[in-house]
Parts: structure tokens; C-alpha cells; sequence
């Protein structure tokens, strides 16, 4: 359902960003691949704020599952460690991210043919125009983006497992990761270009897919792909690192108070 | 072989002190009893054992492994206090997904050990419309299935009717005929008396030995 939700949200943004920018064609339809592309560097509203949310919310149940009182004791006690029981999370969790991007993917595009986009071959967005001046080729294209929002997916979804491990909460980490979303995204109104956005978490995997593409990218001098994978490598590193400390230390005990599941 | 030893073990919550400096060993194929009122840590004790809350002092070994922190004992099964499960499953179906973990039982083995601890394991009610007993029969069943070499069982009578309590016992002792080993707790003596080789009491905070 949400998917409806964002694939809608996610066309009307890329239509008022090409309005904005004049590079909407006249007359014309946007074409499935202009939408898509458009979508996954949208960074008013969708990369901002729909994405890391609409994930969080994906992976919500996922993560506390099998985390209910005296389950939890059975499952570990069949694993060898903890960091083993860890390691099956995170595979698990790198799993949905594809899924995730699969099922938006192919949910937006039945939304899209519904209102009467096509694959039609002609691309007015400005990656493509971009693109084919560089001489990039189109495959290459596809495969730099879908890396860094498979690399920026993961990220989020082990920092919602850390907020969950801390919080001990199913709801709790969806409602940060909201207010962070909230948060960056105004604050990307005010401030756009600012050193400051660039080293924020949720920057990372939008701004490296359209650093290349000034004027319409990111000016941070430091600022590049190589910077955006090293961040998001380093920062899943981290957060990995505390999750498995925060896991390995915790007292798994059963909340008397809380029932039901 | 010892299965469990606990050497100097201190376990305090915040500032209040549960266990202060407890010494046990568990011999292979021993079973063995704790006493021990309401609040005096007996549950305490068996999570420390299974790796589920740290020692803050002294060591703990379960089964070859000094259980540091993340390190969890292998072949041990666990049944505490009131079991819970996933409710929109069937019982078959909880046991399923805990089997898939180690995956060295088939399917017959699962329906097999519902039917040893009395449950239906062609039945479809979810766990959510389960009895108290029958859930902790699943909980039971649940803990030996695998056949682990050391089992844990915090008050494994509660909620049991008469039969329950009566088929739980011929399977602990056909289980110890195979040399397992088990750590039974309950704030009744009576109740395990009968099934352990020795008997202890948590009294302020340590461990007694109940000699007859
Ligand atoms: N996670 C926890 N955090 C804080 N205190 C705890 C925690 N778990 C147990 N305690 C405290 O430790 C003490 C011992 O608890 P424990 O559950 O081990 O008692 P018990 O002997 O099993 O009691 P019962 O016979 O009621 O089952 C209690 O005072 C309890 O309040
Ligand atoms: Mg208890």
C-alpha cells in the first residue's frame, strides 16, 4: 500500500523538480525510466524523507521478530554466539533492502504505465542528458545507482536495528528515524549546499548520485562517489560494531509485564 | 566431564545484590535441584547458565564454553518460566521455526516429540488459543528436542494437571537413562526431590547444599 503511496508522491515530485529546473519537455510525457531515475535522486522529498521512512517501516516488523520474551531465549540458545545470531540479522536485512527496492520499483512502474507513462526511448531527465553527453553508458548508469541506494538502504536499516536494540521499542525507531528525516529534510531547505548536510547519514546515499551532475549536484569540494561509498562503508562498520556490542552485553530477559507479542 | 561449574559467581541488578559468590559444579549425567523462595534469583541463576545474562564476577563453563560476554553454551535447552511463543502459529509451526535454526530434526522428529509431551502435532489451533499447561507443554517439548546434554528447566510443573506432571517425569527418566544431564529449579523441594541426585538452597544469596 505504501508503495502506491510513494510511487504517486515520487512522480508528482520528479514532474515539479523538471518544472522548476525547465528541463520538463513540452507537451510530452515523461518517460518510466525519467520517473525512475528522477525518484532515486529526488532529494527534496523522496530520498530525504519518503525512502529512509517508508523503509523503516518496511523492516519494522522484521527486526523485532522473534526478539518476544522466552522466543528470543529459545532461538539464541540454538545459535553459537551472539554475533552468529547477529550475522543471520544482517544478511537477513540485506535481503529485504533487495526486496524493498524490488517491490518499489515494480510498484511504481504498474503505477506509472496506469497514468499513461511508457518506456519510451527518448529521456528528458537530466541524468540522461548528462549521460549521453559523457558517454556513460546507460547500463553503468543503472548499476552506480542501484549499489549506492542498496548501500544507503542498508545503512538506515542497521541504524534502525541499533535504535531498536537500544530502545528496545518496535515503534520508537521508526518515530526517529522519521523526526531525523523530518529534520534533514527542512534543514536541506535552508541550507543547501552546506558542509554540514554532506556529513549527515541520510545525505549520503542521494548526493553522491548526482554529485557528478553539476549544477545540479552537491558543492563540497570533497564531495564525491568515492566520499559517499567510503562514508557509508565505514559508517554500516560502525553501527555494525555497536549493534553487536549493544547485543553481546544485553540481559535477555523476559519483560513480566508484556504479555502478548 | 562436567557439564556446568560456576566458580565465585556474583550477579547483581543495578544495586541490588541476587548472588553473591556462588560456587557449582554439574557432572555429566548428574541432576541436579535449587531451591529457593520467591525473588531469590533461581531464575537468575539458570539464565546466567544458558548465556542469556553475564556474571558480573567469577566464571561460568557450560558445556566446554567460559560463557564472556556474546558467547552463548551449545547443547543446552531452556524452558523458563511462563513460555511464550509466536501466538498466530500453530504449535507445530513454533517448533518448525526453531528447528530450521540447527536443521538436524525432520518433520517426524518434531511430531513425535508434541506427541511425547501430549499435544496433538496435527492439530491447527494457533498457540494463542492455548491452555496455560499446553503451552507449557510446547515449552517443554520445545527444550528437549534437539536432545541437548544439558537441560534447564525453571518450575517445568507449572500449570501441568496430574497426567502432564506424570508424563514429564517418565520423560525426564527415560532422558537421564541417556545420560543427560539437568538443572532443575522450583520453589518447592517436593516437587524435584524425588528426581535429583543432589539438592541445593539459595539462602541469603549463596548457595547451601541440603543434605538429608
Ligand atoms: N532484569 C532484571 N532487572 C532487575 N532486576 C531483576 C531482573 N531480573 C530479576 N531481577 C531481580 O532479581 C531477583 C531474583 O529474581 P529471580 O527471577 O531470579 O527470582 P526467582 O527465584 O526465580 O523467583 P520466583 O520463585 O518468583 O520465580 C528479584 O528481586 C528480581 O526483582
Ligand atoms: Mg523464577
Amino acid at each position: 500500500m505504501f508503495f502506491i503511496v510513494v510511487a504517486l508522491i515520487s512522480r508528482s515530485e520528479v514532474i515539479t523538480f523538471m518544472y522548476l529546473t525547465d528541463t520538463a519537455p513540452e507537451n510530452k510525457n515523461l518517460s518510466i525510466p525519467d520517473l525512475w531515475i528522477g525518484t532515486f535522486s529526488n532529494i527534496r522529498l523522496v530520498m530525504y524523507f519518503l525512502l529512509p521512512v517508508s523503509f523503516s517501516l518496511y523492516i519494522s516488523n522484521f527486526l523485532s521478530i522473534g526478539f518476544e520474551s522466552t522466543m528470543l531465549e529459545y532461538t539464541l540458545l540454538r545459535y553459537d554466539s551472539r554475533r552468529h545470531y547477529l550475522r543471520v540479522k544482517l544478511s537477513g536485512l540485506f535481503l529485504r533492502v533487495v526486496f524493498y527496492l524490488t517491490h518499489l520499483s515494480l510498484t511504481s512502474v504498474v503505477i506509472w504505465v496506469l497514468l499513461g507513462h511508457s518506456f519510451a526511448l527518448e529521456n528528458y531527465h537530466y541524468i540522461f542528458t548528462y549521460n549521453s553527453l559523457a558517454n556513460i553508458p546507460i547500463s553503468q548508469l543503472y548499476s552506480v545507482f542501484i549499489i549506492k541506494i542498496i548501500a544507503g538502504l542498508f545503512f538506515i536499516g542497521v541504524i534502525n536495528l541499533v535504535l531498536f536494540l537500544v530502545t528496545k521499542n518496535k515503534v520508537l525507531p521508526m518515530i526517529l528515524i522519521f523526526i531525523f528525516s523530518f529534520f534533514q529534510g527542512t534543514l536541506y531547505l535552508y541550507v543547501m549546499n552546506d558542509v554540514l548536510l554532506a556529513w549527515l547519514p541520510f545525505s549520503q546515499f542521494i548526493h553522491g548520485t548526482t554529485v557528478d551532475y553539476t549544477p545540479f549536484g552537491f558543492n563540497v569540494s570533497y564531495y564525491s562517489t568515492l566520499f559517499q561509498l567510503s562514508y557509508l562503508i565505514v559508517g554500516t562498520a560502525l553501527a555494525i560494531i555497536a549493534a553487536t556490542f549493544l547485543f553481546s552485553h544485553a540481559d535477555i530477559s523476559q519483560d513480566k509485564n508484556k504479555g502478548d507479542n | 566431564m562436567e557439564k556446568v561449574s560456576l566458580q565465585n559467581v556474583t550477579k547483581q541488578f543495578k544495586n541490588e545484590l541476587i548472588l553473591d559468590d556462588v560456587n557449582l559444579t554439574i557432572q555429566s549425567g548428574e541432576t541436579v535441584g535449587i531451591v529457593g523462595s520467591n525473588g531469590s534469583g533461581k531464575t537468575t541463576l539458570l539464565r546466567l547458565i544458558a548465556g542469556l545474562s553475564y556474571a558480573d564476577k567469577g566464571t561460568i563453563v557450560t558445556n566446554d564454553k567460559i560463557l564472556t560476554p556474546g558467547e552463548l553454551p551449545s547443547e543446552v535447552g531452556i524452558l523458563i518460566e511462563t513460555p511464550q511463543f509466536f501466538k498466530s502459529l500453530t504449535g507445530y509451526d513454533n517448533l518448525k521455526y526453531l528447528s530450521r535454526i540447527k536443521n538436524v530434526l525432520s518433520d517426524e522428529d518434531i511430531k513425535q516429540t508434541l506427541t511425547l509431551v501430549g499435544l496433538d502435532p496435527t492439530s491447527k489451533k494457533k498457540v494463542s488459543t492455548y491452555s496455560l499447561g499446553m503451552r507449557q507443554r510446547l515449552g517443554i517439548a520445545q527444550a528437549i528436542m534437539e536432545k541437548p546434554t544439558l537441560i534447564l528447566f525453571d518450575e517445568p510443573t507449572n500449570a501441568l494437571d496430574e497426567e502432564g506432571a506424570a508424563t514429564l517425569k517418565s520423560i525426564i527418566v527415560n532422558l537421564k537413562k541417556c545420560g543427560t544431564s539437568f538443572l532443575f529449579v522450583s520453589h518447592s523441594r517436593v516437587e524435584i526431590a524425588e528426581l535429583c541426585d543432589r539438592v541445593f538452597k539459595i539462602s541469603s544469596k549463596q548457595l547451601v547444599e541440603i543434605n538429608d
